[in-house]
């Protein structure tokens, strides 16, 4: 057997072997996708619910003597107007056999509580409907929606309510919309007044305030220990020190927020100011890693032809070492940011796991995150907030693929060829 | 004195082998240009007219070597830039075979002029004077050869100085020769032909020279071509 | 070679180091790597408007040397020097030297061509910005323009000047390079093995360069190619473990040199 024999031996042997190799890397990546896409499925079948939203229509009768309103009556009594009699009213008119107390309270329990606000607000938009009967569509109960969502196989109706249902329903009185409500409201203890803003904006104010201390920071420290620490023992402590932080748990970092800002410093509690602080505590590490990685990994011969040329040591570094590591750095930045997102643990101990309504106009009001939220409505006994939950994670999703094509973006417009 | 050109120490072997072979080369072509003088002289001291045509007719032996080997330096000099030593050698050997080349030349006339002078009746006289030139001529082109075998620059310095012996010892053939032309005005054209082979000698005794002036530059260095032997050797010892 | 033998003193310059018009001179330059000695005793004037070469084995310590006449060593924390090397006279160790200005006088060219990744223009305006040498956008371009001139780039690029330097070829990137150090008319241009990653015709642009740039500038040039130094320098320092073994005319060095480590390295024999 010569050599161009034992040779094509060994080939097929090793063909094989690649390929093997090649089907498994295959297989892996399949494995992956398999279950993300899974999950994706799940999670939007699940929260499909969650943006379709019942509603009623109820005949209304904007009665001035049922609203407790004077003949003239300055436009603040209208808030304090019995909005609620009137569906009262319309409820009797529309089924005029109940007559027990218990059963008129949950005849009213089919109509959501925000529907008196509704109509208030309806009301105070057109003053002409006073004393006007119209046709109006209000918002249902969770439980009514869920039991029309789910094929009446929901059972957290009573009969009597069944009946009264299935009477509107054969008057064609229920009606499915967009549930354009999730994405403008905060929380609420209602499944469906529950909006998801609230946390979008909390997070967004928290991951600012995360970015504005941290990318700075985390940037300055890793030039500075890349291109002017001097090589001593204090520095080497520095370096063991940050890539031990790397691994310290959240929660630790939640204690010190605690500790420091808000007992020591007085910064306001529950507030996307402190807990950006916290987390940008925890993300500085990464960002320190991952920028002194992309700055070791600049080309000595860029800052030669700098120094060269005679630039100053922080030339170099800001005019070219720090341009051509960016794309490192925003990735690193990026990462950070991302597992700033999804931290609960270190918010829990700066008040930040908190059932909040308002939508935070700033990073001092009190506000809650995009996790937390999610931990909050997994966490909530009403068959309606199963959906929301599922639509929560799909929205932190979202954002995180938001920011993860931001810093594409960015890497594109930075990266250079070389 | 270190003589040792190390021609086989270049990291490339096959450069090593090279050189060598162009130095062996010269020296088997110094060889058949001796054998060439010595039978020049041989068949006209002789009167041997067959030798002289043999003589005559073997020069294109060394035309031919002359041609190879320059064939080979140009291609050292294409593939190698030769530096220093290697280029002053190559160089050396450059115009060593030309002189080569000249002293098989005038071996060719020693052995042609040998034809019509064996015919004629010619006093043995004079090829005394004649053979004892010749004979010096001879020594001279082997010491040169050897000096470039060796790279001995003591031996070439030796040789350089010896030329002024073969002219001074042409002069007195000359001479010689006028005195007995104008005695003898019906030798005339005999007394010619013997000038012309003197003259073929010293003539070999200046290319010995020359190739020993290339020994001196090819060790040392130092072009030592057309100045007087007093200056020459105030040259060479200046370091 | 009469005396010439590998036994022969190695710790003193054969040939003739010092010149009249020096430049640069260096005298008694030793330089360390925390312990270990990189360069032993140098001894070495460079001549105005020369170009110098300086062959050696790898390691020789050529590039460190030539890295110590502009301080570029100084962003080695290990790095120490010792000697006395003077720039027309001044010493560019002493405290007084600013390392910037120093290297603004003394420029350097690297092996690998290094252009910035930004455009052809911003490239050679680099220098001329930092150091202000240009008052308005008028200048400046002048600036940016002639020194492409003078590297006899600017008729190669005057139609992408604003297209990135990274897209040229190598012996285009090399000649940018040399461009962006004269951009700030250095008085003194070091070169590492400015040639070695070209091919032949860019090589040969490039020494075509460097002969014409002497005119205006000193140039020591540390290369590889013996046939390089021969060709563009009028003196060749040769190094060997540190120390300069031999400098002399390059004519000589490379036809009669005096020591035998120069006559091995050059011919290309074993040490």
């Amino acid at each position: 057997m010569n050599n161009t024999e034992k040779i094509k031996k060994s080939l097929n042997k090793r063909y094989r072997k690649e390929k093997r190799f090649r089907l498994l890397s295959l297989l892996a990546v399949l494995t992956g996708f398999a279950c993300l896409f899974i999950l994706l499925v799940d999670m939007i079948i699940k929260a499909l619910p969650a943006f379709i939203q019942t509603e009623v229509k109820l005949d209304i009768h904007f009665d001035q003597e049922k609203l407790e309103l004077a003949a003239h009556f300055e436009p603040e009594e209208l808030q304090n107007a019995n909005f609620r009699g009137l569906i009262k009213q319309s409820l009797q008119q529309r089924f005029p056999t109940v007559r027990k107390r218990s059963d008129k309270r949950a005849l009213m329990r089919l109509i959501s509580v925000d529907a008196e606000y509704q109509l208030r607000d309806k009301l105070q938009a057109e003053p002409q409907l006073l004393g006007e009967t119209v046709p109006i569509w209000l918002l249902v109960d969770d439980d009514v929606d869920t039991y029309l969502k789910s094929d009446k196989q929901f059972g957290r109706v009573s009969q009597k309510q069944i009946a009264w249902i299935t009477e509107l329903e054969q008057q064609e009185r229920f009606q499915k919309r967009f549930n354009y409500w999730f994405f403008q409201t905060g929380d609420s203890r209602e499944p469906e007044l529950a909006g998801i803003l609230g946390a979008v904006m909390g997070s967004f104010y928290t991951l600012l305030v995360t970015l504005l201390l941290s990318f700075p920071i985390g940037v300055m420290a890793a030039v500075y220990l890349e291109e002017f620490a001097p090589r001593n023992r204090w520095i080497d402590l520095i370096e063991v020190n940050i890539n031990n932080l790397a691994a310290v748990p959240s929660i630790v970092f939640g204690l010190l927020g605690l500790a420091v800002f808000i007992n020591f410093f007085g910064v306001p509690r529950s507030a996307p100011l402190v807990g950006g602080m916290v987390l940008a505590l925890m993300t500085l590490p990464t960002i320190i890693i991952a920028s002194r990685s992309a700055i070791k990994a600049v080309s000595p011969s860029m800052r030669e032809a700098a120094l060269g040329l005679g630039a100053s040591k922080v030339q170099v570094a800001f005019h070219h070492v720090v341009p051509l590591a960016m794309p490192g750095i925003l990735t690193g930045t990026i990462i950070g940011l991302a597992q700033a997102l999804g931290e609960t643990a270190p918010l829990l101990m700066i008040g930040m796991v908190a059932f909040i309504v308002d939508i935070p106009q700033g990073v001092t009001d009190a506000a809650t995150v995009l996790p937390v939220q999610i931990y909050l409505w997994a966490d909530s006994p009403e068959r309606a907030f199963v959906a929301k939950t599922a639509a929560a994670i799909l929205v932190l999703l979202l954002f995180l693929v938001a920011m993860n094509g931001l810093a594409v973006w960015l890497r594109k417009k930075f990266e250079r060829m070389f | 004195m270190n003589n040792d050109l190390s021609l086989d120490s270049h990291i490339s072997r096959r450069f090593n082998e090279e050189l060598e072979e162009v130095r062996h080369k010269v020296l088997v072509m110094g060889g058949l240009v001796e054998k060439q003088v010595a039978d020049g002289l041989t068949a006209l001291l002789n009167s041997d007219s067959s030798l002289g045509e043999v003589v005559a007719g073997a020069d294109f032996e060394i035309n031919a070597m002359e041609v190879a080997i320059d064939e080979q330096c140009t291609h050292i000099f294409a593939r190698r830039q030769p530096a220093a030593s290697d280029l002053r050698l190559v160089i050396s050997v450059i115009k060593t075979i030309t002189d080569l080349e000249r002293i098989g030349d005038e071996a060719e006339k020693l052995g042609r002029y040998a034809m019509p002078m064996a015919d004629k009746k010619i006093t043995p006289t004079y090829f005394v004077t004649l053979r004892h030139l010749g004979e010096h001529v001879k020594v001279m082109l082997h010491n040169s050869l050897d000096a470039f075998a060796h790279n001995d620059v003591d031996e070439a310095l030796t040789t350089i100085a010896s030329d002024e012996q073969i002219n001074q010892e042409f002069e007195a053939i000359s001479r010689q020769l006028i005195t007995q032309m104008m005695e003898n005005p019906r030798d005339i054209k005999k007394a010619m032909q013997i000038s012309w082979c003197a003259r073929a000698l010293e003539r070999i005794g200046d290319h010995s020279k020359n190739i020993c002036e290339y020994v001196v530059y090819l060790v040392k260095g130092k072009d030592v071509r057309h100045i007087s032997l007093d200056r020459l050797n105030k040259r060479i010892n200046t370091d | 070679m009469t005396t010439t033998n590998i036994e022969q003193k190695v710790n003193e310059t054969w040939g003739k180091p010092f010149v009249d018009n020096a430049k640069i001179s260096i005298r008694n330059m030793d330089v360390f790597y925390a312990d270990k000695q990189a360069v032993f005793d140098v001894n070495l004037d460079i001549a105005k408007h020369e170009v110098i070469a300086l062959i050696g084995p790898s390691g020789c310590g050529k590039s460190t040397f030539l890295r110590c006449l502009n301080r570029m060593n100084d962003t080695i924390p290990i790095c120490r020097v010792a000697g006395d090397i003077s720039l027309d006279g001044e010493n560019i160790y002493d405290t007084n030297m600013d390392p910037v200005l120093l290297r603004a006088r003394v420029g350097m060219v690297f092996q690998k061509p290094n252009p910035f990744p930004k455009s052809v223009y911003e490239n050679v305006a680099y220098g001329p910005r930092l150091h202000g040498l240009a008052l308005n956008r008028a200048e400046l371009d002048d600036i940016v323009v002639t020194s492409l001139k003078k590297a006899g780039l600017y008729n190669e690029v005057k139609d992408r000047l604003h297209s990135i330097a990274t897209g040229l070829s190598g012996g285009q990137q090399q000649r940018l390079c040399i461009a962006r150090t004269i951009a700030i008319s250095p008085e003194v241009i070091l070169m590492d093995e400015p040639a070695s990653a070209l091919d032949p015709i860019a090589t040969a642009i490039i020494e075509e360069l460097i002969d014409e740039l002497r005119k205006n500038y000193t140039i020591a040039i540390v290369t590889h190619s013996m046939q390089q130094a021969a060709r563009v320098s009028q003196r060749t320092a040769y190094f060997h473990l540190g120390r300069i073994i031999e400098v002399g005319e390059t004519s000589q060095i490379f036809t009669n040199p005096q020591h035998e480590l120069t006559e091995n390295y050059i011919t290309g024999r074993f040490g």
